[in-house]
């Protein structure tokens, strides 16, 4: 695989992991401040 | 520019500033375990407090420990003893982050809800004692380098210290050197990381000198969690830059002022996290004088960060 899609597959990846981990605090935040 | 340390300044640096994780993580669990004798929120907070900071002083202590370690290269009867302490320093290092990180999220949840889930305070716990334990036995390895003394089977510790390391720096080193595709990676997630940390911090702190006063401090104040995420990319890919090519950082003028100022920049959002000052500020109001003091200096420390982290390479000696 070439160096450059390499390096963008995985900047993709762990940028949508950050994004999930992000959207789940938040979510989970927004559920306790609804109680 | 001129350089603020030598390396031989900066291995004393580490001489003076290594003992601030194990007390200090000892100190934070003693207040977590008092907290809950005395059912005491304040208390929790005080030792989630101290966690974040502990967490944040060890970077400097890992990191003036491998500059420590490059002045012993010449010597190498001492080499083992200082694989083996920097190795487990290492694994106390990551459990330390892990801690500091969840820490961070009980006081950003405790400022919003007005206290941290039993999930997440047991998970501190859990970290915590870990920590307590690995950053004692790395504290143990390092007084062995110096002191061949107690290095007597009568002190010897019944559990080989390897037993501890799950992940070497060596591993670490060859897998960011070795793999082509692993630093231009790194490079990028930097970027995007700064991205994100930069942009969250933008938002908050320019509330807090009075821009979009339409808004709430507390609608802002809940993206700080994406600032932390963005700041933990940057983390863990500065970190293998770093064990990479520790060479190119240690003995880099660049680098040691951007690590002053990025210390500053986490007491800074430490502050802007709890301070109730801001929390309590509703649409339409002006932040207090220390809001605004505190807006501006966390927009200049992180412009600093990323003015020297730009110019590792042409203030200091990196690539």
């Amino acid at each position: 695989m070439p160096l450059p899609l390499t390096v963008a597959i995985v900047a993709f990846v762990v940028m949508v992991i950050v994004g999930v981990l992000g959207y789940v605090i938040d979510s989970n935040e927004e559920k306790h401040e609804r109680r | 520019m001129h350089d603020i340390a030598t390396p031989g300044d900066i291995a004393h640096v580490h001489l003076l500033i290594n003992h601030f994780p194990t007390i200090g993580t000892i100190l934070g669990l003693l207040l977590l375990v008092l907290s809950f004798a005395r059912k005491n929120e304040h208390l929790r907070k005080v030792s989630f407090e101290v966690f974040f900071l502990i967490a944040l002083a060890t970077i400097p202590v890992y990191e003036s420990g491998v500059a420590a370690a490059e002045q012993f290269k010449t010597q190498p009867a001492l080499q083992p003893a200082i694989l083996l302490h920097q190795d487990v320093a290492l694994q106390s290092f990551i459990l330390m982050e892990i801690t500091g990180f969840l820490s961070w999220l009980a006081l950003w949840r405790m400022r919003r809800i007005g206290r941290p889930t039993k999930g997440l305070t047991g998970a501190i716990l859990l970290f915590s004692v870990l920590t307590v334990a690995v950053v004692s036995l790395a504290a143990n390895l390092g007084g062995d380098i110096h002191h061949p003394e107690i290095l007597t089977s009568e002190y010897s510790s019944p559990v080989a210290p390897t037993a501890f390391v799950l992940i070497s720096a060596t591993t670490i080193q060859k897998f960011v050197l070795q793999n082509r595709w692993v630093w231009p990676a790194c490079e990028t997630l930097h970027f995007l990381g700064m991205s994100l940390m930069f942009g969250v911090l933008m938002i908050v702190n320019l509330r807090l000198l009075n821009f979009m006063k339409a808004i709430p401090f507390a609608a802002v104040h809940r993206l700080l969690p994406f600032g932390i995420l963005g700041y933990g990319v940057n983390f863990f890919t500065g970190m293998l830059f770093f064990i990479g090519e520790s060479g190119q950082y240690t003995e880099n003028v660049a680098f040691h002022y951007k690590m002053i100022l990025m210390m500053l920049a986490g007491v800074n959002y430490l502050i802007l996290t709890v301070y109730t000052g801001a929390w309590e500020l509703p649409a339409g109001a002006d932040a207090p004088a220390l809001g605004k003091l505190l807006g501006a200096s966390a927009l200049l420390l992180s412009i600093g960060v990323m003015y020297f982290g730009r110019m590792l390479p042409f203030i200091g000696n990196a690539f």
